[in-house]
């Protein structure tokens, strides 16, 4: 609801560059904005008035705090990407999600964190011309 | 012969789209029979690959990996009783029986020969029909194009829903991201809070890969916690093809699965696992056997099979003659092909019948090569069931942002897709469908586009989408999708 509040706010500041007799610019956006309020109303009845049975298992896990460290991991990964480049950024990520993911052998871990970077920097950056960044290793590596 | 036709088998049948089709149907083998990931996370995967490709090559290997996807998919539903795809879930219902009896080889080859079937009939139908319906495509005009469309998301809001409220909120949420950018009749900037990257609105790739990629990492790691995927494959494959006698049984079943399957996948929205189950459900009632049925039968394999490979034939018939995909892959198909500058819709026979007719064809040998590399490999690949997702996971979250990055070499993007990768991770654990607000966002732009310019043309008047016959015919079948998805979900909800 506070989203669809604020696109129409959004909205209603949109620029008037009407042609006569033509739909301007926010009238799509208004058309979305009246849509969204009646489903959300809608929802909102649903959930006040009708009994519902939720049996979803992934509402129990909505707390598990292994995935939210996941998605944090995941986060540091994308912003110290184009600082540290996409080899060193990558190494510690791949090493985490390795373990998340149920690896306890160090010399497993070392090799996947190490060789998965390498080996898609390598084939993106060489193969395909994505042109990935280098970072502080830019002076090191091609 | 039109030579348009000559030339898109050319173009099909070159070294290196023969070499992607073949890599693709292999990929999607592998993807399709791993438990947790999906035909849209092998794309996904891919995609990064395709922008460096020619067009041609990138289909190629594209329909390769979703056709190999569809038919591995059934590897995983008959050794493990774990579908790899939700395509195969109707497929586990005979085939793991069949496997826990000593004859996993026979349930996998029966599900390689009616996938096959039911994937050639499919490409019998799309050569046939496609272009006719897109000469038909071209007759219609703005106020057309809008109930087209628009009739096109009634009826996939219906058909991903469990809950309709639900689905068409996911689809408005669609709708309200496609207007984020440049409006596409003004060229005024919306929704773009000054940041420059945002005016080309946010591209429908990055959403994709967010959209269905995080959410999977995440909840395939909530799994690993709750212990449920550490299953092991039942990796030894005695007989695989049936004799005579077996065969013959999968005559009528494979028949059955196949007309259904071409036929819904035609009807956007409707997606595999729809046609499988309702092609399993004809069969049994038609069968003499009826009590075989559940117990470990061929039949039982054999109609959802070829119905799930069906699909993928009728679902290019839309995304190639209307622009309408028929279900998530074909939509990001048409995202792939955007990214090489071609738009598929009527036109697109018309202006490019080379390429149209190359996709026809890179469809055949993809069900070609996917019968070749599932016989001749099949014992080889079954043991992928056991790969270590440890190493496959990060792999796939690293392919996640390199495919977001290299579309424009822009971080911006990345940053697009993890957010979109927190709405879908959001929308699945609201039990919110992603697949309207996909659809959306592929159809968002097109529907705004034709409802203005429809208005523009005849000066603000919206009798203009009743006196054309064509957009009245879409406008009541729209009316008719949104009655019958209020009623079958009363019902659903009797039911329950």
């Amino acid at each position: 609801m506070a989203v669809t509040a604020g696109y129409a706010y959004q909205t209603s500041h949109l620029p008037e560059r009407t042609l006569p007799n033509t739909p301007d610019p926010s009238f799509f956006p208004w058309i979305n904005t009246v849509l969204a309020l009646v489903l959300i109303f809608a929802l909102l009845y649903q959930g006040l008035f009708i009994k519902k049975n939720n049996n979803n298992p992934l509402v129990k896990n909505r707390k598990n705090g292994l995935a939210l460290l996941a998605l944090a991991v995941f986060l540091v990964f994308i912003i110290t990407l184009p600082y540290l480049g996409f080899i060193l950024a990558a190494i510690p990520f791949v090493a985490v999600f390795m373990w998340f993911y149920g690896e306890q052998r160090k010399t497993v871990l070392i090799i996947g964190a190490l060789g998965i970077p390498v080996i898609l920097y390598v084939l993106f950056r060489h193969g395909f011309g994505v042109m990935l960044p280098r970072g502080i290793l830019a002076g090191l590596i091609a | 012969m039109n030579p348009e036709i000559l030339e898109g088998f050319l173009l099909a049948s070159l070294p290196m789209s023969l070499m992607a089709t073949a890599a693709g149907a292999l990929l999607g083998l592998i993807v399709g029979m791993i438990p947790g990931m999906t035909i849209s996370t092998g794309i996904i995967i891919v995609l990064p690959v395709t922008f460096v490709l020619d067009p041609v090559t990138s289909v190629s290997l594209l329909l390769g990996l979703y056709v190999g996807g569809m038919m591995g998919g059934s590897f995983a539903a008959v050794l493990l009783n774990i579908p790899g795809t939700p395509s195969a879930s109707a497929t586990a219902l005979d085939g793991y029986p069949m496997s826990v009896r000593g004859e996993a080889g026979l349930a996998l080859g029966t599900a390689i020969i009616a996938s096959f079937i039911g994937g050639l009939f499919s490409f019998c139908c799309l050569y046939f029909i496609a272009p006719l319906l897109a000469e038909v495509a071209l007759q219609f005009r703005a106020p057309d194009l809008f109930s087209l469309i628009f009739f096109g998301l009634t009826i996939i809001c219906s058909f991903a829903a469990k809950s309709l409220v639900k689905g068409l909120l996911s689809a408005v949420i669609g709708l309200m991201l496609v207007t984020v950018g440049m409006d596409p009749v003004m060229g005024t900037a919306r929704f773009t809070f000054g940041e420059v990257n945002l005016m080309g609105g946010v591209h429908f790739l990055t959403a994709m890969i967010g959209l269905f990629a995080v959410p999977q990492l995440i909840e395939n790691l909530i799994s690993r916690q709750a212990g449920q995927s550490d299953e092991r494959a039942q990796s030894r494959i005695i007989s695989l093809l049936p004799n005579l006698k077996q065969l013959s049984r999968m005559i009528k079943p494979v028949s059955i699965g196949s007309i259904t399957g071409a036929f819904l996948g035609i009807l956007p929205g409707v997606g595999g696992p729809i046609a499988a189950f309702i092609s399993y459900d004809y069969t049994k009632k038609l069968s003499k056997n009826q009590q075989d049925f559940g117990k470990g039968c061929i039949e039982g394999i054999a109609a959802p099979e070829s119905a799930n490979n069906a699909v993928t034939g009728g679902a290019l018939i839309p995304m190639m003659t209307l622009g309408i995909p028929g279900d998530p892959v074909t939509a990001i198909l048409i995202g792939a092909l955007m990214i090489h500058g071609l738009e598929p819709g009527p036109l697109l026979f018309m202006e490019r019948g080379d390429f149209a007719y190359s996709v026809i064809f890179a469809f055949f040998w993809a069900n070609i090569f996917n019968l070749i590399i599932a016989l001749s490999s099949l014992r080889l690949l079954v043991k992928l069931l056991a790969a270590p997702k440890a190493l496959l996971m990060p792999s796939i979250a690293i392919l996640c942002v390199v495919g977001s990055y290299s579309l424009r070499n822009n971080f911006f993007d990345v940053y697009v897709m993890f957010f979109f990768g927190l709405l879908g991770l959001a929308m699945r654990w609201l039990n919110m469908p992603i697949v309207p607000l996909l659809l959306a966002l592929v159809l968002g732009g097109q529907l705004e586009e034709h409802l203005r310019v429809a208005l523009t043309g005849s000066r603000g008047d919206v009798s203009i989408f009743f006196t054309s016959p064509v957009s009245l015919l879409f406008l009541i079948l729209s009316m008719v999708s949104i009655i019958w998805s209020f009623y079958s979900a009363r019902n659903g909800k009797k039911d329950g």
